[in-house]
């Protein structure tokens, strides 16, 4: 009876508490019959070999014991699936936007490149963990979930596949916004190449008013690759707008202005800096020369800190986007082919 | 093994399952303990494994069909079960529908 024993103390063991004592109190009455049975053939000579023989046929402990629960053990049925995905999906993307501001305060501090890359591989990291984190505490309460409520309740009433919502195009163009965007494009273009004094800040002080050029030769020497970029996001929107849906060379062009942008941006922002006074600009424009003073010493103390800290935020951003268009548009490719 | 004699014992053996519970539920009409059901079946040409019979005897009266008592004054404490009254009524329909299958399987299975 040794291993009659054991087999029901392992197969109790692969079962709730509730179920152990009964089932095994079950199986022990049919085995002892089934033992009994054989010793009584004749056919096994030991109580061992008939119980070797019994068992093998019933199975692996854990086998038997499986067939004992009602379904598999599962955390989380699949009911709650899709609210599970949801969750972690905003979960996720608040902890990836913490992470993303953070990394932009460390840029902003970084003294050197060496140093900002360093942050960006320890923010990677703590990503991750974090992410772990995440997921197991949401896998938990959505455990916890199915154990108290038995799952969300079934939506009740009949159902009709007439409610079932359109899937929603990615490729299909959106007249308004492609027509938005091209305008803004056009004023872009057109303003730095036709208009290049009129790129700065309006002041009204004093009873003198005018534009006053920020911008230093520096952003004007790179201009062209801006121009580039520019150019190339038009004739996109442009053909987008005739043939009236995305295509897969036309989002590659568009990973490649991302890209144009990104090194024209990393130029800036690596240079020696674009934003500057032009203390000559408003004395031609007929300011004062106290006030030429009072104006600039406020631009240098208050707007152009606020747009060298709005260029280097722009970097990380650009450089994030670009990586999400670039991993969408993989995806896009992957699944078309 | 091939592959054909695999697929076709695993397949026989998921036919025997859904008809194993009609047999269940006719021969619990009268009483029985595991064991004993077990042999039942067997003698009657429906071999089925402990370890399946068992387990599935426990969901069925979980479900309704069957209802258990444990008799204690034997040589051993038994389990027996029985079918109960939702039992009937659902082997009842289940036998039209055990017929009216068959009928349409055979003419399936027969056709030219």
């Amino acid at each position: 009876m040794g291993l009659i024993n054991s087999y029901i103390e392992e197969v109790g063991s692969y079962l709730p508490k509730r179920l152990q004592d009964d089932v095994a109190r079950e199986l022990r009455s049919n085995l002892e019959e089934g033992l009994e049975d054989r010793l009584s053939s004749g056919e096994w000579t030991t109580t061992e070999d008939a119980e070797v023989s019994l068992l093998t046929e019933l199975g692996p402990p854990h086998e038997l014991a499986e067939s004992y629960m009602p379904g598999p053990r599962v955390l989380f049925g699949p009911r709650l699936y899709p609210p599970f995905i949801r969750t972690m999906t905003i979960a996720l993307s608040v902890l990836g936007a913490l992470k993303a501001l953070s990394l932009v305060v460390d840029f902003i501090r970084a003294e050197s490149a060496t140093e900002f890359w360093m942050s960006i591989i320890g923010s990677v990291d703590n990503l991750f963990m974090g992410a772990f984190v995440v997921l197991g505490a949401v896998v938990a309460i959505f455990a916890v979930i199915e154990r108290t409520t038995d799952g969300l309740p079934a939506k009740t009433g009949s159902w009709d596949p007439r409610s079932l919502e359109e899937p929603e195009d990615s490729n299909k163009a959106l007249p308004g916004k492609q027509v938005v965007g091209i305008v803004c494009l056009v004023l872009t273009l057109v303003a730095l190449n036709l208009f290049p004094d009129k790129v700065g800040v309006f002041v009204d002080m004093d009873e003198n008013s005018g534009w006053i050029p920020i911008l230093n030769q520096f952003f004007w020497q790179h201009l062209w690759l801006l121009n580039i970029g520019l150019g190339l996001d038009l004739v996109v929107q442009v053909l987008v707008l005739r043939k009236g849906e995305w295509n897969l060379p036309l989002r590659w062009v568009r990973v490649g202005v991302g890209a144009l942008y990104v090194v024209w941006l990393a130029n800036l922002v690596y240079g020696p800096g674009i934003f500057e006074v032009d203390y000559g600009s408003l004395g031609s424009q007929g300011w004062p020369e106290s006030a030429t003073q009072r104006l600039g010493n406020i631009l240098q103390k208050t707007v152009l800190p606020v747009l060298n800290i709005l260029l280097k935020v722009g970097l990380p951003a650009a450089i994030i986007c670009l990586g999400i268009r670039i991993y969408k548009t993989t995806r896009e490719s992957f699944t078309r082919a | 093994m091939a592959k054909s004699q695999r697929l076709t014992e695993n397949l026989t053996q998921e036919l025997r399952r859904g008809v194993l519970i009609l047999a269940i539920l006719r021969v619990l009409e009268t009483e029985q303990y595991g064991y004993a059901l077990r042999e039942q079946l067997a003698e009657k040409g429906l071999e089925v494994q402990e370890g399946t019979l068992y387990p599935l005897l426990r969901r069925l009266e979980t479900q309704g069909l069957l209802e258990s008592r444990w008799h204690v004054g034997e040589a051993r404490p038994r389990r027996y079960y029985k079918t109960a009254p939702t039992g009937f009524k659902t082997l009842k329909n289940m036998r039209h529908e055990w017929s009216s299958q068959v009928d349409v399987l055979r003419d399936i299975l027969d056709e030219e």
